[in-house]
């Protein structure tokens, strides 16, 4: 995949949210980050600063492609890729400790990879992206694969690195998470950064808003220029320019009989994804 | 964190992982075993066959066992002499395979079918002593007389275009200089293929992109040569070891001049050297090669592009065990290559002069470090790219480091 224009920073303390469709180059640009691939013109840098292999080894990364040693024991596999990233092996023991404690897998530290479940090799990859408490995990695609309680697990650990000031830079297609977790978002499409930004602040900027106002149980359409519906079925709502007045939906809808559900909100991720990729 | 420091911890796992395996534990003492019980077994058979059993039997002149005796210690012959109380007896003995030859009534040798030139001038001169000793003795002789009469004559040889003299421990040289080149030859292309492998299992296992997200792929090639290499170095100083543990135990006949230990010691010390220089040159070729494919499927397909470029130098050695190493190989053995086996052979045989080993040695340094760039290059550009073969020339294309890697 080839890249334009990617431009974007991660912040301390803080989580964005990488967006795209599949074939945008949100892989390629992750790799880059770890001079996985070599851009012909432009640089990564971290604090201002070109990234070293002393700065490298202080990041954390989850390929796309999940992959470890499948016949090594995961503790072994686990304290090696932390001495790799240059923490010394008492350390690294203890951090694998620590980790296979906190995801569940305590009791299964001398198995070996290939005899776990395919849901605690996931684990096990998560805890080789961060045994080595980086101070910049990327990762990519972190959540697929994973069960709802995985996720949860992931989401918090995912919150502790940012609340302990590491940046966090993840990709998913899972809009409703990344809304859920993320600060900020960057959308890429076609190898070109599209959107960048504050997440709140980019939907209180958005031009419309999202309504679902049902009146005797039935929803309504407001009588506002410019509003059309949009999903289907139980997801159906309307979009009316960000300019209406709430009170004057209100007032509308209450005229028209009894309000039973009203919502008016800035718009959601998958809104905003939507408007940006697809135009 | 240095890339040294990371080559240091990548080796350490590949032999620490490696070396728990039960295969290689097991092929191990296994092969110890062998070559131990093996050097033994051969040194009883060679030792049991030195000894001829001889008979006489009939009318025998007095002492003319002692006289076989004494004229096998001269030629120094190994037997054993059987007496047999008659004629008939005797040439029984024959034919059940219990003795060689006998010599009947003291003037007849009777054997299955030609004996050996030696067995037959043992009872010979011992027929002629025994004989004479008895006329002496008839014609009344005092002891000293007898002595001076029948003691041998010395005769002195003289050759006007004498053979140079043939050293002593060449067999034993042939010998331990096949051997380690079969030696060198296999653990080579062994642990060679063992990197090859353990580069494409990495890529198969997806591990890869975990690792080089946090070390530079040099470090990874290097690594796991070195891992894999030091993983080597055990097997062939074990299976040396016990080379030398089973040359030393057993009880091997004592021939003038051979000293087959000091000739293993030196084999073995030649081996390691040499097994440590091949490998290197090897295994980044293995390296490159192996960084091309996904699929341990698609390992024939390269792994021969190795095992062809070491094949002449053991073809040309096992051509010149019998004569020796010739022009050809001389210059072969230069060729870095081809010295890692050619060489070694040379050494063991006598044939090498130091500056010809140091020159060699320096070439085959030389050429490492060529490979390693080549292979750490071509690893870069292929690593990450997974299903069809890449083309060498490909992966070098894109294995280029970008402008500002540092």
């Amino acid at each position: 995949m080839a890249l334009r224009d990617v431009s974007f920073d991660v912040h301390p303390g803080r989580i964005l949210g990488f967006l795209g469709r599949n074939g945008a180059g949100k892989t390629t640009t992750m790799r880059s980050i770890f001079k996985l691939v070599q851009p012909d013109s432009g640089a990564v840098t971290y604090n201002g600063q070109p990234i070293d292999l002393a700065q490298l080894v202080r990041f954390g990364y989850m390929p796309e492609e999940r992959g470890l040693y499948p016949r090594m024991k995961v503790r072994d596999q686990l304290v090696y890729l932390a001495t790799l990233s240059g923490m010394n092996t008492s350390d690294a023991r203890t951090s694998t400790d620590m980790w296979l404690d906190r995801l569940g897998l305590g009791d299964r530290v001398d198995a070996k990879l290939e005899d776990l479940s395919h849901g605690n090799q996931q684990r096990v990859q998560m805890a080789a992206a961060i045994v080595h408490d980086p101070d910049l995990l990327v990762l990519d695609e972190p959540f697929s694969g994973l069960d709802p309680i995985g996720v949860d697990s992931l989401s918090e650990v995912i919150r502790e690195f940012a609340s302990k000031g590491a940046g966090i830079l993840f990709s998913s297609h899972q809009l409703d998470l990344v809304e859920h977790i993320c600060e900020d978002v960057a959308i890429i499409d076609q190898g070109e950064v599209i959107l960048i930004g504050d997440l709140n602040e980019i939907r209180e900027e958005a031009s419309y808003r999202r309504v679902l106002i049902e009146v005797d149980g039935q929803l309504w359409a407001p009588p506002v220029s410019g509003a059309y519906e949009v999903g289907t079925g139980s997801k159906r709502h309307h979009i009316v320019d960000a300019s209406v007045d709430v009170e004057q939906l209100l007032y509308l809808a209450g005229g028209a009989g009894s309000i039973t559900r009203f919502s008016y909100e800035t718009p959601a991720l998958s809104d905003i994804f939507q408007e940006a990729v697809v135009k | 964190m240095t890339p040294t420091n990371q080559v240091w911890i990548i080796a350490r796992r590949e032999f620490t992982e490696r070396s728990k395996s039960r295969v290689f534990r097991g092929v191990l003492v296994g092969l110890s075993l062998l070559i131990i019980v093996g050097i033994f077994g051969v040194s009883l058979l060679v030792g049991r066959s030195d000894t001829t059993s001889l008979g006489v039997g009939g009318d025998s002149p007095a002492g003319l066992v002692d006289e076989i005796a004494a004229s096998a210690e001269a030629m120094g012959a190994d037997v054993v002499v059987i007496e047999y109380p008659t004629a008939d007896r005797a040439t029984q003995a024959i034919e059940s395979g219990e003795v060689e030859a006998v010599l009947v009534d003291g003037h007849t040798i009777v054997s299955q079918s030609g004996s050996s030139g030696t067995v037959m001038s043992i009872l010979s001169s011992a027929a002629h002593v025994a004989v004479r000793r008895e006329i002496a003795t008839a014609l009344g002789l005092s002891e000293a007389d007898m002595v001076s009469i029948l003691a041998p004559v010395q005769i002195d040889v003289i050759q006007l275009e004498p053979e140079e003299p043939e050293e002593p421990n060449q067999e034993a040289k042939a010998v331990a200089s096949f051997a380690s080149a079969l030696v060198l030859l296999t653990t080579i292309m062994m642990f060679g293929q063992f990197v090859a492998m353990g580069i494409v299992e990495e890529k198969q296992n997806r591990i890869v992109e975990v690792i080089l997200s946090r070390a530079k792929s040099s470090s990874l090639v290097v690594g796991k040569v070195l891992g894999i290499g030091a993983l080597g170095l055990v097997q062939v100083g074990v299976l040396g070891i016990a080379a030398v543990i089973g040359l030393m135990l057993a009880p091997l006949p004592e021939l003038d001049g051979l000293d087959i230990t000091s000739v293993g010691l030196t084999a073995v010390f030649w081996l390691i050297f040499w097994f440590v220089l091949g490998y290197l040159l090897y295994s980044f070729m293995y390296a490159t090669v192996g960084a091309t494919i996904s699929r341990q499927e698609d390992m024939q397909s390269v792994a021969f592009i190795p095992a062809i470029s070491i094949m002449p130098a053991y073809l040309m050695m096992v051509f010149s065990i019998e004569s020796g190493p010739g022009p050809w190989v001389r210059i072969a053995s230069m060729v870095p290559i081809w010295s890692p086996i050619l060489m070694p052979f040379r050494i063991n045989v006598g044939d090498a002069a130091a500056w010809e080993v140091a020159v060699a040695v320096l070439l085959v340094i030389l050429t490492i470090a060529i490979l390693v760039r080549i292979g750490s290059r071509v690893y870069r550009g292929a690593a990450l790219r997974t299903g069809a073969r890449v083309s060498l020339l490909e992966a070098w294309r894109s294995g280029s480091e970008g402008p500002e890697t540092s």
